[in-house]
């Protein structure tokens, strides 16, 4: 070949290398905008295959359930309170005209758990929906109160009621019964609007009503009292933003508004005990005051084939402007008139998130990550008597603490891809806090992190993922208010506290048998599962010191045949926690460990297309089991005791049949079995188990029931 | 006698024009045709980018996938027109563009016969168990749904993680699996399995029976926040329902204002009111002043007696009620 020919290959080889580079960073994706459409002619696109798109579509079905028990658990379970049989509904309409799609979604209406969803929408044009939910929370029943008046935001004893000094004299006195309950009703307007190709905006606008009867408690001194409390609050939010697309991004701007306001102002009781050492007979507690948040944010990103830049910064304020309530109800203490009238509480919010990520031809990506979380709180600081339960004015004065926080985090990462769905990543992470008014002015907690993850065969993926974090920093000056001791053994609260934290995951799933051409065991996938994260405490005797978390995770999933599929998994985790303690100040003598180990179980079957392809059969499994012990070791005693072990164990099985009877009309059948049992001596809320609580004679839940649904849907 | 050597000759020349197989049947090699080894990634991506670049579509666009792709095939297509993607009516669905081809690519030589021994023309697949490289395949869906929803994709956990968009959603399905939540937990779950057990513990959040679902706290397809939350912090997130505790209040608990995580688990634990330990412990892990929260509170030795409120009942909240912070002038230790 003489010199012009290799001059020409040359030149060619030369072109198609710039040609194939080109084309390549041309076409890094398939986007649709990218898509080379010259050669296309749709003339002869007919669609002859395709069938009619139905333009309305109307399945109404009714069900009719019986549940065999009312328990607060199993009520929340299946979403309604009563036992026995129940009638509800699910719909589901929609009707497409001239582009615009009509949908009407109902589930479950006439149950007390129910949802409804209506929706018009015109792609690239508009959409408006309007959504409902409701969401109860269902407590225990017929609890126990010595209140006349369970709910009232002031509640009464009987007339006839005897006070005494101890809960063991009250069991025989009259007492009323309540239940528990929260119902949330949620309402919700969405409109979004596209003004342009590049252009939409939107109003998302939420309501959401609590209500219900709830129980905390309260106390004179020494002695407590359950109290059935009122929950009567709104939350109103408002999201509203416009965004503009460009050619390489995004811009959007949004402001978000959010009102909380609680109708109960506070709880006023009568005090069933006898008064003790000249302490108030009746006591007041304040609930959670009216507060509003307002948030603008505004975001930007820029994209081209290699480079993503994103930032968004979001000004906020919440404020709560309540009156408080009076030092005491009690009258016949003598106390000063209050600094203000109410705390007029602001706290500015600050937060920032600047990513960076960058792709390299040769499969680099590298990340950059900036986020800061600013809370400023702006609230007055004012000097305030302190008052002991309605009963005792204490002699010094104290300041209210308005906290304020300052989070940043900085985050990078490389990550490179050296075969398909396979990655290497190593990365680093700074996370700077600044705490105002605590113990330990600022931390630092510092993380590396590396993994890799493969498809390689015979494995469908493997991955190990390891970091290690170590956090310091400033000195650590404990407060008064919560170590008060200045002999005192050092205690770094655990989430302030030099800290080193280790943890390990690794994963991987393959298929045991390869054989998709048969009908049989067409495809199975093995996982397997485990992790370990360790928390070691430095620089604390006292207090949280140590705690570990392991666990490991195994799924088989089989498609056995072309309709029938499988799957189970099981999943044990056994946690840790080590804290010590010390009474007297000098020596640790007390050391308590919290050994917990939970397992959960859930095997899944399907079969489908039975009988001439009508007929779908399921069964889902599921198994929990929990026992936690909190183990107590006395050094001083030189002995150990063990809080009884908390223990809980529920089962449940659901088989069901879906059956199409005709092109019209589908029936189905569903059997739901629970089998329920917690026992945590610390819920069981006898009247008089406690001789300074007057509880409110819940206990644990331990049951059997079952839900039974039939349901027939009807397609107009 | 030149008649006979003629009919010898013709004899001959015929002859030689039957198959040589009878001949040579003692003789014969076999030769079989070796099944084509299938492409590697590299190699499907290359050819799927010259596709995509050559832009080379079918004559009758779906009718020619419905050929073979129809409601008795095993990879039936037929339940994408039982949603607004395959409807032609809709303006700027892929069946009003380039129908299958929208999403699929062009067709090429997808459809024409595959000789023996080859293997057919590949078009664009998604999915986990396509070879097709994620960030790709979710181009395609990201040239319509590239919305508010999804600002925050890029960098995302799920889409450094290489998840394909078609790993959780089912576009071929009249209705996306995924959008009620019921199956999204348990979508979610199939990966992220600590907080699918989590989900199990006796306290947790009602996402077990579909009542919430993962989505309410979390934006799978990435979020400015931490954890891919909804919301620009932890706590924020969670006032969205718990909007009592979100204050300011005259008495704050600061871990209550700094990270509701710090004493709960959201995905659920075995303890009461999702708490990470049990009380009073875990209130004891901060607080050392004189008298009783410094004491050991022990098992059985305390029951019965003035001290059991502290290891009963609500433990320390029996008598510190308003734990998450108190407006009440009086409220300093959370009585009031």
């Amino acid at each position: 070949m003489n010199n012009a020919a290799y001059k020409s290959l040359f030149n060619s080889v030369t072109l198609a290398i710039c040609v194939g580079f080109t084309a390549t960073s041309l076409a890094m994706d398939f986007r649709l905008q990218n898509a080379n459409t010259k050669k296309v002619e749709k003339d002869q696109w007919l669609c002859k295959y395709c069938p009619d798109n139905t333009n309305s579509v109307a399945k109404i079905a009714v069900k009719l359930s019986n549940n065999s028990e009312d328990n607060g658990h199993f009520s929340t379970v299946t979403g309604e309170k009563k036992d026995g049989a129940y009638a509800h509904l699910d719909a589901e309409l929609s009707q497409t005209s001239s582009g615009t799609q009509y949908k009407v979604n109902a589930k479950d209406l006439g149950k007390d758990n129910s949802y409804l969803a209506l929706s018009a929408a015109k792609p690239k044009s508009y959409k408006v929906s309007l959504n409902y939910q409701s969401l109860n929370q269902f407590g225990y029943a017929q609890g126990l109160t010595p209140f006349t008046n369970a709910g009232s935001d002031s509640l009464l004893l009987p007339a006839d009621w005897q006070r005494v000094a101890t809960t063991t004299e009250m069991s025989n006195q009259q007492l009323s019964q309540f239940d528990q309950q929260i119902e949330r009703e949620n309402w919700q307007l969405a409109v979004a609007a596209d003004f342009s190709n590049n252009w939409q905006g939107y109003i998302d606008y939420q309501h959401q009503d609590k209500q219900g009867l709830g129980t905390t408690s309260g106390n004179i001194l020494t002695k407590t009292v359950i109290l059935p409390t009122a929950i009567d609050q709104q939350h109103k939010q408002l999201d509203a933003g416009s965004y503009y697309q460009y050619d390489a991004g995004t811009i959007l701007v949004n402001y978000y508004h959010s009102d909380f306001s609680n109708k109960l102002t506070a709880v006023n009781w009568q005090s069933p005990y006898s008064t003790l050492f000249g302490a108030a007979n009746s006591g007041q507690l304040s609930t959670a005051p009216d507060n509003k948040l307002d948030q603008i944010s505004i975001f930007g990103n820029y994209r081209d084939n290699n480079l993503t830049l994103q930032a968004r910064l979001i000004y906020g304020q919440l404020s709560q402007t309540d009156d408080f309530l009076a030092y005491s109800s009690n009258d016949l203490l003598a106390v000063n008139s209050l600094p203000t009238t109410g705390l007029d509480g602001k706290i500015n919010t600050f937060s920032t998130h600047l990513k960076a990520l960058y792709k390299t031809d040769n499969n680099w990506r590298l990340t950059a990550n900036y986020r800061l979380q600013d809370r400023d709180n702006k609230t007055q600081i004012n000097t305030y008597q302190q008052l002991l339960t309605d009963s005792v004015v204490l002699p010094d004065l104290i300041t209210n603490k308005p906290y304020s926080f300052k989070n940043e985090k900085l985050t990078m990462e490389a990550q490179y891809r050296f075969t398909l769905r396979s990655h290497l990543s190593m990365g680093w992470q700074l996370a700077k806090k600044e705490r105002d008014l605590q113990d330990r002015k600022n931390t630092d907690d510092e993380k590396f992190w590396f993994k890799v993850s493969s498809h390689f065969a015979p494995f469908n993926q493997v991955f190990v993922e390891l970091s290690k974090q170590f956090r310091d920093g400033s000195n650590y000056n404990r407060i008064d208010q919560t170590s008060p001791i200045d002999s005192a053994l050092a205690m770094q609260k655990y989430n302030q506290a030099d800290r080193t934290r280790e943890q390990a995951k690794a994963y991987v799933s393959f298929n045991p048998f390869s054989n998709s051409s048969n009908d049989v065991l067409i495809s199975t996938e093995v996982a397997i599962e485990g992790y370990f994260a360790r928390d070691q405490y430095q620089h604390t005797d006292i207090g949280l010191i140590a705690n570990k978390r392991n666990g490991v995770d195994l799924t088989v999933s089989s498609q056995l045949s072309k309709h029938i599929s499988f799957a189970v998994y099981s999943h044990n985790q056994w946690q840790e926690n080590h804290s010590q303690g010390s009474y007297w100040y000098s020596d640790i003598d007390w050391l308590n460990r919290q050994d917990d180990k939970s397992d959960s179980l859930g095997i899944t079957l399907a079969v489908e297309k039975l009988a001439d392809g009508k007929l779908s059969l399921g069964a889902d499994y599921s198994y929990s089991y929990a026992s936690g012990i909190t183990q107590i070791d006395s050094l001083s005693l030189n002995a150990s005791d063990n809080h009884k072990e908390l223990v809980s164990n529920f089962q449940d099985i659901k088989l069901y049949a879906d059956y199409d009877y005709s092109e019209r009309i589908n029936w189905y059948f569903s059997v739901l079995y629970q089998k329920f049992s917690e026992d945590d001596w610390r819920a069981q809320y006898d009247i008089d188990r406690i001789i300074n609580v007057l509880g409110n004679g819940f206990s644990n839940y331990d049951y059997d029931a079952y839900r039974l649904t039939t349901a027939v849907t009807y397609q107009f | 006698m030149r008649e006979i050597l003629n009919i010898i000759l013709a004899i001959i020349f015929f002859s030689s024009l039957l198959p040589t197989q009878s001949f040579a049947e003692k003789n014969t090699t076999e030769t079989t045709v070796k099944a084509a080894k299938p492409l590697t990634a590299q190699q499907l991506d290359k050819l799927l980018v010259k596709k995509f670049m050559q832009g080379k579509y079918s004559k009758k666009g779906a009718d020619s996938c419905l050929k073979c792709h129809d409601g008795a095939s095993d990879k039936s297509a037929m339940g994408i027109f039982d949603n607004v993607h395959g409807r032609q009516d809709v303006k700027n669905s892929p069946f009003a563009e380039l129908q299958c081809e929208t999403c699929h690519g062009p067709a090429g030589k997808h459809m024409s016969r595959v000789r023996k021994g080859k293997l057919r023309e590949p078009v664009i697949t998604f999915g986990t168990d396509s070879l097709v490289d994620a960030d790709k395949q979710n181009s395609v869906c990201l040239s319509c749904h590239e919305d508010r929803q999804r600002l925050a994709w890029q960098g995302s956990a799920h889409q450094s993680e290489q998840v394909p968009c078609a790993s959780c959603h089912q576009v071929h399905k009249s209705q996306d699996p995924v959008l009620f939540k019921q199956q999204q937990n348990t979508l979610c779950g199939s990966c992220h399995k600590e907080q699918l057990h989590a989900s199990n513990k006796r306290s947790s959040h009602p996402l077990k029976w579909g009542q919430m679902a993962c989505a309410d706290c979390h934006n799978p397809h990435g979020s400015f926040a931490e954890h891919e939350l909804n919301r620009p912090s932890i706590n924020q997130t969670c006032y969205q329902c718990h909007s009592e505790k979100r204050g300011p209040v005259l008495w704050e608990h600061a871990p209550v204002s700094e990270d509701c995580s710090i004493c709960h688990d959201a995905h659920g634990a075995i303890n009461a009111n999702m708490l990470k330990q049990r009380t009073p412990q875990l209130c004891q892990d901060c607080h050392t002043p004189a008298d009783h929260p410094s004491t050991a509170i022990a098992g059985s030795e305390f029951v019965n007696n003035t001290q059991s409120a502290f290891a009963l009942g609500q433990s320390c909240m029996n008598c510190h009620s308003l734990i998450h912070g108190s407006n009440h002038p009086a409220g300093r230790t959370f009585q009031r």
